[in-house]
């Protein structure tokens, strides 16, 4: 037999985790930072996680956010975030994120305007 | 009443095999159980047993006010109990969903829509000692003559 | 999951040493673990919604059902936190009375999750050696409060009864057993050859593991991780405490945190008891508008309640991370993975003190 026995659609259950205070919070933050819409990056979360990650989300955005790092490029940028503490990346795919938004830095571009251009891939990078 | 029947019955009367399932209550009626297998209540000295597999189990001990994942997954576990058999819920939850049987809760009480319940023993949650009595004054009236009262 | 492996392995969700309903799917290789997912959803109650648009006392006997192994602490942060957000002055003797009650909850609490991995390990002697021991701080836990399990002793500005000299003498006695007691099972745990073989290596979660996943509670102060609410907790910044770590970041040192723990939270009752001030055991207040969002240390780890009040004292909103959360996510993705049998497999789970009800509310 192919099938798993016991197996059950899960979607409608790992909605309702998604759905509790901390998550709504955290997934309003990241989808203004990256400007996606809600409901897609609950999707994308709910298509890459088991539930035990999901509901240990907020956890993790928390802990990231309390690790603070000194050049803050990594931070603003947040390709550890999407490495490490919510692993929707490869961690070669954020390399070539931040080397890039180094290059662009040191060639003249504006540092804010640098960092939107990048968050705008890694959100690209996720939401194809 | 036949000799093998009565020989059923002396067995069965010091051999109760029992199983446990959450099926959605907040741990405090789980621990009571746990409490009786605790050499202070000692449930094996009246021949109660607590394996926690339905497969050799006569009785079914049931906490919670029964959640999503358990629809079908409850019906499944209590075609799997060997005859005979009968169901005990434990607290409130599976009789009424207690505090949380409310407007917007995924709750979906009580037990005895889905499986035939044979007792309750209310109380949030109820102490070992009671758990313990019910289900030696259940136990016998179920199994007693089981196979002629089939019949 | 990738279909690159031999086995898919369900445990669950009916298990012989699951206390809660949960499923591990592990994909094995061989008896090796290459990688595990919890899936969830067997106690979901959502009660975080219900909670919602209701007066305080209905929301307090709610918060203790999230968790019926440590209602103590639900209750003990959720009042807590109302009283911070209304400014409700605590008595002094009361303060004193909460650290004693919420301590002997964790006692009972670390002595039933090592009964389980006890159990879990086959090693049925220790584990009903500590189940009978548990009843002892069941006793002490009733006698105070006047109820086994959800007990509501916690009120805004005190608790409900005070400790009468007699029950304080029962308790010293009680702990003196404990304590006794609980030092040699602890040394039986320490020194049994056979589990040692069955915990140590087993189960390793790294300091670095443990500050991604966020991990918190013994587990986290088992891998070295110095994490503990109680350390920002005002009487017990008056009582000295001073967390109990270790580094080995095995299943052994998981155990044997709790132990120490046990101890610990014995001294510490003691302590209490001798520097408790006369007096009062609730003082006055009204639970108005506010919010506030505050920390306690269940015996699972850190918990936390963020809840905001209108005027006539009903909850507005209110969200709640319990320590489970963590736990069983650093166990299910990194403790399990590597384990070298599938034997393992439950013993490790159990080691992180899982408690689903809590985690799923």
């Amino acid at each position: 037999m192919t099938a798993f026995i016991y197996e059950k659609d899960l979607s409608n259950m790992k909605l309702k985790i998604l759905m509790s205070p901390f998550h709504t919070r955290m997934v309003d933050e990241i989808s203004k930072k990256y400007d996606v819409s809600p409901t897609r990056l609950r999707k994308i979360l709910m298509e890459n996680f088991d539930m035990s990650y999901l509901e240990n989300l907020p956890a993790r955005f928390n802990a990231w956010k309390s690790v603070k790092c000194e050049e803050g490029l990594d931070y603003a940028v947040g390709a550890t975030l999407f490495v490490d503490y919510i692993p929707l990346l490869s961690e070669k795919d954020a390399e070539i994120v931040i080397e890039k938004v180094k290059n662009e830095i040191d060639s003249g571009t504006d540092r804010d305007a640098a960092i939107l251009a990048a968050r705008e891939e890694i959100a690209g990078m996720i939401w194809r | 009443m036949s000799i093998i029947q009565k020989l059923k019955n002396k067995v069965r009367s010091r051999s109760i095999h029992v199983s446990y399932v959450n099926v959605g209550s907040c741990n405090g009626c789980d621990i009571e159980i746990l409490a009786c297998l605790s050499p202070r209540y000692d449930l094996e000295q009246y021949g109660i047993y607590v394996h926690n597999n339905p497969r050799e189990a006569d009785i079914l001990l049931i906490t919670g006010a029964l959640c999503e994942q358990w629809d079908d997954k409850l019906v499944s576990l209590w075609e799997k109990i060997p005859e005979p058999k009968a169901a005990i819920t434990i607290g409130n939850c599976p009789v009424s969903g207690c505090v949380f049987n409310r407007r917007g809760s995924y709750v979906n009480p009580p037990v005895s829509k889905h499986i035939p319940v044979a007792a309750s023993i209310p109380g949030c949650p109820p102490r070992p000692s009671e758990i313990v009595s019910t289900i030696l004054s259940l136990a016998p009236e179920v199994f007693k003559d089981f196979e002629e009262k089939k019949r | 999951m990738k279909k690159t492996v031999d086995v898919s392995l369900p445990i669950g969700p009916v298990h012989p040493v699951f206390k809660e309903p949960a499923r591990i799917k592990c994909e094995t290789m061989g008896e090796k673990v290459l990688s595990a997912e919890v899936e969830l959803g067997y106690v979901k109650k959502g009660i975080e919604r219900i909670m919602r648009d209701r007066p305080w006392q209905e929301v307090m006997f709610l918060a203790e059902r999230i968790c019926g192994i440590c209602s103590v602490i639900h209750n003990m942060v959720f009042i807590e936190a109302v009283e911070k957000a209304c400014d409700i002055a605590l008595a002094p003797r009361a303060a004193y009375l909460r650290v004693i009650v919420n301590e002997l909850d964790r006692m009972q609490s670390h002595i039933l999750a090592n009964y389980s991995y006890c159990y879990t390990i086959e090693h049925e002697t220790l584990a009903m050696y500590l189940l009978n021991i548990r009843e002892t701080v069941m006793d002490q836990l009733e006698l105070l409060t006047g109820a086994r399990v959800t007990c509501a002793y916690i009120i805004p500005g005190g608790v409900r009864f005070d400790i009468k000299p007699a029950d304080a003498e029962k308790l010293k006695l009680a702990l003196l057993k404990i304590e006794s007691d609980i030092r040699r099972f602890m040394g039986m745990f320490e020194n049994g050859r056979m589990i040692a073989l069955r915990s140590k290596e087993v189960g390793i979660l790294t300091p670095e593991e443990a500050r991604i996943a966020h991990a918190v509670g013994p587990t986290a102060r088992a891998s070295g991780v110095r994490l503990d609410e109680r350390l920002n907790h005002a009487t017990y910044k008056l009582l000295n405490f001073e967390p109990v770590l270790r580094d080995e970041c095995d299943n052994y040192a998981r155990i044997m945190v709790r132990f120490q723990e046990v101890l610990q939270s014995i001294a510490l009752i003691r302590k209490c008891l001798n520097e408790m001030p006369a007096g009062l055991i609730r003082s006055g207040g009204e639970v108005g508008a506010g919010s506030y969002s505050w920390k306690g240390e269940a015996p699972r780890g850190e918990l936390t309640y963020d809840l905001k009040t209108d005027e006539y004292g009903r909850i507005l909103d209110i969200a709640i991370m319990t320590p489970s959360i963590m736990n069983i996510e650093a166990c299910g993705h990194y403790m399990l993975k590597g384990i070298d049998s599938a034997a393992d497999i439950t013993s490790t789970f159990i080691s992180s003190d899982p408690c689903i009800a809590c985690n799923e509310r």
